[in-house]
C-alpha cells in the first residue's frame, strides 16, 4: 500500500467526523428505522436506509466506471461464490440478531450511541466503554475459541 | 432534523463509494466506515504495538468512530444543542454490559449495522442473513418489550 499509516489515521478520522455531523443532523439509526417502521409504521427514518442502499448503489456503479481498480469486486455477487461457508452464514445471523436485540434495547445501534456520546449522552460513553472493553476482550480471549467453534 | 434521513443515507453512500475511488480504501468492500471493523482494526494494531507482534499491513489504526464523536459534538455544538444527559445509576452496568455484548455480537457478524446496508449495495447477498437477523432481533425485542 503507497499511503502511510498517517494518512489513514486522518482521513479516517475526517470521514468519521463528517459522518458523525450527517449523523447527528439526519438523527439517522438503522434501529430506529426498522423499530420505527414496524411499531408506528413510520417511514422517514427508514428512508435513511433506503437512501443508504440506493445512493451506495448509484454511487458504486458510477464511480466503479472512474476507478474500476478500486471496484475489481463489484458487484460482489458476479465476482465472488457466495453461501460457500454455512459456519459464515451462522456467524452472520447470530451476531446480526444479536445487535439488532441490543439496538433495540439501549435505543441506538453503535453508530448512532456514538453520536449520542458526542452530543453529551453520559449514558452512551457508559456504553462506548462497555462496546471498546468487549472488542478487546473479544481479540485477546474469544476470538481464537470461536474461530475453532466455527470452523466447519 | 436539519437533514432528512434519505439524503443523510445517500450522502452515507456517497462518502464509502468516495473513499474507495479516491482515498485508497480499497483494502476491503465498501470499508471507509465501520463501527465494528474500525475499532477492531485499531485494536489489532495497538496490541501489535505493544507485544511487537507481526499483523498484516491492512490491519492500521482507523480513526473513524473517534471522528464520529467528533463530528456529532461539532453538530450539536453548531445547532445549539448541546446538553450533558447524566448517567443513569441504577443501569450503569446494565448499560456496561449491553455496549460489551455488542460489540461481541458485532465482531461475530464482522461488520456494523451501516456496513450491513452498504454492503448490500455492494451486491454482497450474505448479508442479506444479517439484514434478516438484526430485523428479527428488533421484532423480537419490540414483542418482549410491549408485553
Amino acid at each position: 500500500m503507497s499511503y502511510s499509516l498517517t494518512y489513514f489515521m486522518i482521513t479516517s478520522f475526517t470521514i468519521g467526523a463528517i459522518i458523525g455531523f450527517i449523523g447527528y443532523s439526519s438523527k439517522f439509526c438503522t434501529m430506529a428505522g426498522i423499530r420505527n417502521l414496524i411499531l408506528l409504521r413510520h417511514k422517514e427514518v427508514f428512508m435513511g436506509i433506503i437512501g443508504i442502499v440506493l445512493g451506495g448503489f448509484l454511487c458504486f456503479s458510477t464511480l466503479s466506471l472512474i476507478n474500476p481498480a478500486a471496484f475489481h469486486n463489484f458487484p460482489i455477487f458476479l465476482k465472488i461464490k457466495l453461501f460457500t461457508k454455512l459456519s459464515k452464514i451462522l456467524l452472520i445471523t447470530i451476531g446480526s440478531l444479536g445487535l439488532g436485540i441490543i439496538s433495540t434495547y439501549v435505543d441506538g445501534c453503535p453508530f448512532r450511541m456514538h453520536v449520542k456520546a458526542g452530543s453529551g449522552d453520559l449514558n452512551s460513553i457508559i456504553y462506548l466503554t462497555g462496546f471498546y472493553t468487549g472488542i478487546v476482550y473479544f481479540i485477546l480471549f474469544l476470538q481464537d475459541i470461536i474461530m475453532s467453534i466455527f470452523s466447519f | 432534523m436539519k437533514i432528512k434521513p434519505f439524503y443523510a443515507g445517500i450522502l452515507f453512500g456517497l462518502i464509502f463509494a468516495f473513499s474507495q475511488t479516491f482515498l485508497g480504501y480499497v483494502w476491503k468492500d465498501a470499508y471507509a466506515y465501520c463501527t465494528i471493523g474500525h475499532p477492531r482494526d485499531l485494536i489489532f494494531w495497538l496490541t501489535s504495538i505493544l507485544t511487537s507482534s507481526k499483523i498484516s499491513e491492512y490491519t492500521l489504526p482507523l480513526l473513524s468512530t473517534f471522528g464520529v464523536i467528533l463530528g456529532s459534538f461539532i453538530a450539536s455544538k453548531v445547532y445549539r444543542e448541546f446538553h450533558i444527559v447524566k448517567i443513569e445509576k441504577s443501569n450503569l452496568f446494565t448499560t456496561f454490559a449491553l455496549g460489551f455484548a455488542a460489540a461481541v455480537f458485532g465482531l461475530f457478524a464482522t461488520f456494523c449495522p451501516i456496513r450491513l446496508f452498504v454492503l448490500l449495495s455492494f451486491g454482497d447477498l450474505e448479508v442479506l442473513f444479517g439484514i434478516i437477523g438484526y430485523t428479527l432481533g428488533i421484532f423480537l425485542t419490540i414483542k418482549l418489550m410491549r408485553r
